[in-house]
């Protein structure tokens, strides 16, 4: 047993050391066995934050558990499994439903910011890192070999053709990244690109950058996947595949700023690309409508006379922070930023739901899930806009179109009347 | 265990046909998630529970019963599942079930006669959100306000606010599955009526074999499948305000009706002395005998920031000299007039027994900490930060036997050390001593207790070396620990043959013995002695 | 078999403490309640714990039932044997043990009776929380062991049973709480562990007889305000209640008719009972204020302010005084914390015998089941404006318990019969709408048990546990 020699101070106190001072983080903290040791059953992971809940039907923050009600759908069954995983007792032979219970898991991090009120305790990292150990060991879910073959072919994980990529921003004025150069790179990202509903949102956000006089160019049809979904899912070799491939390619173009309107975009290039010695400057929309805004290079002076609420994308919200965790430290992430943008728009009426900011409620389409298990993905929307109901919202407001199509799915499979807007288009009603 | 054997095959086909697919479960994968909690080293120990169901109705569990008699499978259950030992399966009991009743989660409240009756799968921290809205609270016990709004009612239940409202008094009116699948209503349900209001009776009380010990029957005698709980007032906003983002988060409830003091006592005698003045003077709505330790826990987001406290010169100071503090609250239901005279009353009081404020930026600094976790807190999750409990003493009687109590604590502390305590490592002083308070004081629970490091060895060490020691003295003095044991034949004999009662009833409600098997009083040893009775 | 059995309990208790003389054993075959008159066979009077032990192993060996009783006073039959056998009257184990004002306890053996325990402890400055002027020579621990409300409605209060001993129907020791545990020092905490106290609450000496009992003792107030809140209805008076318990408001808090405070006032002789009840409110509220030794004026001050904010929100008027009578808040406060001073109990007034029936109902109901009460009487001719009507409030106001009193001559068989008809009737009335009779004694047993299958089944398997011979008050409940 570890014994640890206590000096003593100048009032005579035996004072043990804090915390070992070399390679902290991974010495003291992140050892993957140790922190599924560590867990205490305590079942805070499976809900918000006790001070946080307002309305008991909207109380749960992980929604596998509340889906599928077994603890294993937890963060702390997850964490039993992954000790299992690591001391040999389970693998997916001896237990058939290892992967699912994996995998049937959004990656949305809610469990690890209710974990990280009691414990200097890092679950969503065992959890994704147990995902790349799957892989490593060549347990693939079945289930997501279309989306790497759609990726393997044609560098998206939308099923899309490459040579389509591009064809959101036709007509539009913007720099071809790949000829010239600029200091600004916009990356649409594969929801966006494929998706004719959501072109109005990336063709917005270009028309905010080119009004505000930012030299910004696109990559188009040669912009690739930003690899999120690939890391989150574990096939890190293909995530490092394309984040290489972009960086190299924003290189080239002679850009120091990459701005996204897609919150996995924005995380893989601020939280993941920096692993691997990316110095790319990352940006949300958010963060530039806030600042134009802030600095009134951006007049809102329309009327929008709705009832809205928000939604906090996981990628930009609670997963917004340093990879390495800083225990004690807010789970910081752009929350307040498109708050004020709404508070800025004349006439809207903004209403919070009850799960927010660090504890917002995911849209379901994290972790490859809505890959993997789309009713389980679709779900978990609906259950958010049954919350957006709750608060009496006519529209729910996000800014990620991985979330926006979620939710414009659930609207459509309920049947409601929720409007779905990105805070782009919200933006560019009050203009 | 005998998994894909023809009786677990069987049994799995029965449940599947009982309550739907999805579910029940036995993969291996998913079995996994139950086993363990506090304590980790079970890991290591075989069994695993070999079927996981859920049931979605008091029919469902009836039904669960039924078949348990039928093809002879032991059961446990657990609400939220937080003290999982408890409801584990245990050697030598292969096709263990466990009943999870995580979809029984409505509940209703009347706000007007003060209860909310509720299914097992509410949490506090979801019945108090709606209480509120009505003036109304639910208090929250050391589990955590994630815990079990009805499990937590049965047994323990050692609230903060337990100060006024007593402990393990707050559960009225409740529904009960017996092994057999028979369905119990007590009290004012008795009759029939959809009545949850009143808990005892009709005749003598039932709640005498759920409310009492530390964790109730654990099972034993069957599931609760509703009850209701008392509500009490509260007079704080209808939502907890919160600002800031986990886990700088705070709440800051109102101060001009929640006012946290903390005074540092010269002696653990002195703070039973003062605990004593404030029951008479009938003041304050959460009370406690605290420590330096958890005032920090409770209001530093790492352990980083604990230790840093823990080593500043004033809290230094503070453990140097016994730390022996006592914590209250004061709510003022009627109004600012009540708090001004309760804390004066309660100055008088420090006054009177040498009590020292603690410093007034260190008192700023935890004010809001405090005040807000009396009221809705994951507690036990939070003690876990720095390691799980590891207690030298314990016990639950009056307020003087806790001067017994916890001196016995401390040397026990002692005598263990090192590793423990001085020398060992984490130096909590000697004062570590804790005292919940209920009842006005009438009623304590004591611990005494270091944070251990969560390692496999710690553990093991701690369950070879301590627990031996703390059972050891507990039998030798006839006391009966605040937990009491999992299994009363060991030890009834010591205690009025408690156990045969106990065995007698059990056996009665749960002949075939399919209910949390081993767990209050272990049937197979009460079969062993009465065998090796009957043959002298 | 008598002579044989007198011989076997003289040698446990001695020659005095055993009476078969037929008038003694006619007193206790019967009381002023509806329950059918049985005799026991045998008094025997134990002194000690021990005795109690003795006669349950002797009464094991001759299959002979016992009925325990610790009061003198019987109102509701739960004394009355309902097989003839052993009447164990422990009137003459009335020591009180220890009082202690540490720990705030009194431990008492079961023939302390009110007025004994209630002097003892005003030398200590303090009390047992008291129910409505009960009768002085009823057994306090009779009182806490069959829940009795009091009149102090906090919730701190309540579950006044602490802890005990008991003798169970194996003629074995058995302790309640962290009696059981001997090497604990306070012998406080009812709920230590499974099997809690509880069990023996309500149990009406079915389960063990008890020898001795710690009970919580309360410091008395050191300054007391009166209120009286009048209602002229039954319909207003839960309203101020429900809401002054919210603010956690007064200690002493409870309602009475017309009828039922025009009786206990004009026994005290502040006025004549007929002229006091046309004065008094149909219903009035009394509520005390009180504060301990430090600054109790101003503990007094704030809560009767929040009250009179209560008062001006919902229009109610307290006052200090009722039916004009100088010093009723005083006269009334006087008889709050003791039991009632007369030789004659005040429910023996105006006729010579009264039958209550008693349940636990929410507050917000009182109307409800004062309305069908009454239509009962009126359906058995039976005067309404002479119910005593009696509301106990419950950890504030969280339920109610709710006291229907009728008077009747028992020389008079014809009312006599009536009155029994009417309680009957209206004891059915009163569990149809789901009132609890927490204590079912005499007929109520059947009534409740009768619809209560599922728990009479726990009951039993508990009373197999504890008296496998069933010769510990057979008949009761539902055994």
């Amino acid at each position: 047993m570890t014994v640890v020699e206590p000096k003593v101070n100048n009032t005579g106190h035996r004072v043990w050391p804090v915390a070992p001072t070399d390679d902290w983080y991974h010495k003291y903290y992140y050892d993957m066995r140790k922190v599924t040791w560590n867990c205490a059953r305590c079942s805070v992971c499976k809900w918000i934050d006790s001070w946080e809940v307002k309305d008991a039907r909207f109380a749960k923050v992980c929604p596998s558990h509340h889906r599928y009600l077994f603890d294993a759908y937890s963060c702390q069954g997850r964490m039993d499994l992954a000790l299992a995983v690591i001391d040999g007792r389970l693998n997916p032979d001896n237990a058939p439903k290892l992967l699912d219970v994996i995998y049937k898991c959004n990656t949305c991090g809610g469990c690890d910011a209710s974990c990280k009120r009691h414990q200097d305790m890092e679950p969503l990292r065992v959890m994704l890192d147990l995902r790349a150990r799957m892989v490593e060991e060549g347990a693939l879910l079945p289930q997501h070999m279309p989306v790497l073959e759609s990726l393997k072919k044609e560098d998206n994980t939308m099923f899309g053709r490459k040579a389509d990529r591009g064809k959101w921003a036709e007509g539009l004025r913007v720099k071809d990244a790949t000829q010239e150069k600029c200091e600004v790179v916009f990356h649409a990202g594969c929801a966006v690109s494929f998706d004719p509903d959501l072109w109005k949102m990336a063709r917005g956000a270009v028309d905010i950058l080119n009004r505000a006089g930012v030299d910004v160019g696109i990559l188009g049809k040669d912009e690739t996947c930003c690899g999120c979904k690939m890391f989150d899912m574990g096939y890190r070799g293909e995530f490092l595949k394309y984040a290489e491939n972009n960086m190299d390619a924003w290189k080239r173009a002679g850009a120091k700023t990459v701005v996204t309107a897609c919150a996995d975009g924005y995380y893989a290039i601020k939280r993941l690309y920096p692993e691997i010695g990316s110095k790319f400057e990352a940006l949300h929309m958010v963060q530039v409508l806030e600042r134009l805004i802030r600095e009134d290079r951006l007049r809102l002076s329309r009327p929008v006379k709705m009832k809205v609420t928000w939604h906090d994308p996981c990628h930009m919200g609670r997963r917004d922070n340093d990879r390495v965790y800083v225990p004690g430290k807010a789970i910081m992430g752009l929350y307040e930023e498109p708050r004020s943008i709404i508070r800025a728009i004349p006439g809207i009426n903004f209403v919070e739901m009850f799960r927010i900011k660090e504890y917002a409620w995911c849209c379901g389409t994290g972790g490859g899930v809505k890959e993997a298990y789309p009713d389980f993905s679709l779900w978990t929307a609906i259950e958010r806009i049954k919350e957006a109901q709750a608060v009496g919202a006519e529209a729910i407001v996000t800014a990620c179109p991985w979330c926006e199509r979620q939710f414009m799915d659930a609207v459509s499979e309920m049947g409601v009347g929720m409007k779905v807007f990105d805070i782009i288009e919200l933006v560019q009603m009050a203009i | 265990m005998p998994y894909g054997d023809d009786k677990h095959k069987r049994i799995y086909e029965a449940l599947v046909n009982t309550l739907g697919e999805d579910y029940v479960e036995d993969d291996p994968a998913v079995v996994e998630a139950f086993y363990r909690d506090y304590y980790s080293y079970v890991s290591m120990l075989p069994p695993r529970v070999e079927f996981w169901v859920l049931p979605g109705s008091t029919e469902d569990v009836r039904a669960i019963y039924r078949l348990a008699n039928r093809l002879d499978f032991p059961t446990s259950v657990s609400s939220t599942g937080l003290l999982l030992a408890t409801c584990s399966a245990l050697p030598g009991y292969p096709y263990w079930c466990f009943i999870d009743p995580k979809r029984m989660n409505r509940f209703w409240i009347d706000p007007e006669n003060m209860y909310a009756v509720t299914e097992p799968y509410v949490t506090i921290a979801q019945l108090q959100s709606e209480t509120m809205k009505y003036g109304l609270f639910a208090g929250v016990t050391g589990a955590g306000s994630q815990g079990s709004a009805l499990a937590t009612h049965l047994g323990a239940n050692t609230q903060w606010t337990g100060w006024r409202t007593g402990r393990g008094r707050s559960l009225l009116g409740f529904e009960w599955v017996l092994p057999t699948g028979e369905i119990v209503r007590t009290g004012s349900l008795a009759t029939g009526k959809e009545e949850y209001w009143w808990g005892e009776g009709p005749g003598f009380d039932s709640h005498g074999l759920w409310r009492a010990g530390a964790l109730g029957p654990m099972g034993a005698f069957g599931t609760v499948t509703k009850a209701a709980v008392k509500l009490f007032p509260w007079p704080g906003p209808k939502i907890i305000p919160t600002e800031g983002v986990q886990p700088e988060k705070k709440s800051v409830l109102p101060r001009d009706t929640f006012r946290t003091f903390v005074y540092s006592y010269p002696s653990l005698e002195a703070c039973v002395e003062v605990i004593r003045e404030l029951a008479i003077a009938e003041i304050g709505a959460v009370a406690s005998q605290s420590n330096v330790m958890e005032l920090l826990m409770l209001a530093t987001g790492s352990r980083e920031e604990f230790w840093k406290k823990w080593h500043e010169p004033y809290w230094q100071e503070q453990i140097h000299h016994g730390g022996h503090m006592v914590m209250m609250t004061l709510w003022a239901y009627a109004g600012p007039k009540q708090m001004a005279y309760e804390e004066q009353v309660l100055k008088q009081i420090a006054d009177e027994y040498g009590g020292k404020p603690i410093d007034e930026r260190e008192m700023e600094w935890l004010h809001d900490s405090l005040t807000a976790s009396a009221v809705r807190d994951t507690h036990r999750g939070r003690y876990m930060r720095l390691g799980p409990l590891s207690g030298t003493g314990g016990a639950c009687d009056s307020l003087y036997d806790a001067i017994r109590s916890i001196k016995e604590g401390w040397r026990l502390k002692k005598l263990l050390t090192p590793p423990m305590g001085d020398g060992g490592l984490y130096d909590m002083g000697n004062e570590n001593h804790k005292m919940w308070l209920a009842d006005y004081g009438r009623i304590v629970t004591t611990a005494v207790g270091a944070f251990g490091d969560k390692t496999v060895e710690f553990e093991m060490w701690f369950a070879k070396n301590v627990m031996p020691h703390v059972v050891k003295y507990n039998n030798e003095n006839h006391i009966f620990s605040a937990n009491d044991p999992f299994d009363a034949s060991l030890t009834g004999h010591k205690y009025a043959n408690i156990h045969r009662y106990i065995a007698a009833i059990k056996k009665d409600l749960d002949p075939k013995n399919i209910a949390s098997p081993g767990r209050l009083v272990n049937m197979k040893n009460m079969e062993k002695m009465a065998a090796q009775q009957a043959a002298t | 078999m008598t002579t044989m059995l007198k011989d076997e309990l003289k040698a446990i208790v001695g020659a005095d403490n055993v009476s078969d003389d037929p008038q003694v054993l006619a007193g206790y075959s019967s009381d002023i309640s509806f329950v059918p008159s049985c005799r026991p066979i045998i008094a025997v009077y134990p002194r000690l714990a021990e005795d109690i032990r003795a006669i349950v192993k002797l009464a094991i060996k001759e299959s002979v039932p016992i009925t325990p009783r610790s009061s003198a006073v019987s109102f509701y039959g739960a004394g009355i044997p309902s097989e003839p056998g052993i009447l164990m009257d422990l009137r003459r184990m009335n020591r009180i043990l220890e009082i202690d004002p540490k720990d705030r306890k009194v431990k008492v053996e079961p023939g302390v009776t009110w007025a004994t325990v209630q002097d003892a402890l005003e030398k200590h400055g303090m009390m047992v929380a008291s129910p409505l002027l009960p009768h002085r020579d009823k057994s306090v621990l009779t009182s806490t062991m069959e829940r009795e409300p009091m009149l102090i409605v906090k919730s701190e209060y309540n579950e006044n049973f602490m802890t005990g001993e008991v003798v169970t129907g194996h003629g074995e020791f058995f302790w309640m709480g962290t009696a059981l545990s001997k090497g604990m020092v306070g012998r406080a905490n009812p709920e230590a562990f499974i099997l809690g106290t509880k069990i023996f609450r309500g149990q009406q000496g079915t389960l063990g007889i008890v020898s001795w009992a710690n009970i919580k003792a309360e410091f008395l107030p050191v300054m007391d305000k009166l209120y009286f809140i009048p209602s002229a209805k039954v319909e207003d008076v839960a309203l101020p209640i429900y809401r002054t318990q919210r603010l956690m408001l007064g200690g002493e808090l409870f309602v009475l008719n017309n009828h039922n405070l025009a009786s206990i006032l004009s026994q005290l002789g502040l006025g004549a009972f007929a002229e006091l009840k046309a004065a008094l409110p149909a219903f009035t509220t009394v509520i005390v204020f009180s504060g301990q030794k430090r600054m109790p004026e101003k503990r007094i001050a704030y809560e009767e302010e929040a009250m009179m904010g209560l008062a001006e929100e919902l229009g109610f008027k307290p006052t200090q005084s009722v039916a004009g009578i100088n010093g009723s808040d005083s006269a009334l406060l006087k008889l709050l914390r003791k039991p009632w001073p007369e030789e004659k109990y005040w429910k023996f007034f105006p006729k010579p015998h009264f039958c209550d029936i008693f349940f636990h109902a929410p507050l917000n109901r009182a109307p409800e089941f004062h309305g069908a009460i009454a239509r009962v009487a009126v359906k058995h001719g039976y005067p309404v404006d002479e119910i005593g009507v009696y509301l106990q409030p419950v950890e504030r106001a969280r339920v109610a318990y709710q006291c229907f009193t009728f008077h009747y001559d028992p020389a008079n068989l014809v009312e006599k019969e009536m009155v029994r008809e009417l309680f009957l009737d209206a004891s059915r009335v009163v569990v149809d709408m789901g009132g609890l009779f927490t204590n079912p004694y005499g007929p109520w047993a059947d009534m409740v048990f009768s619809r209560a299958a599922g728990y009479v089944r726990v009951l039993r398997s508990v009373k197999r546990a504890f008296d496998p011979h069933n010769i510990l008050n057979p008949g009761k409940l539902c055994f």
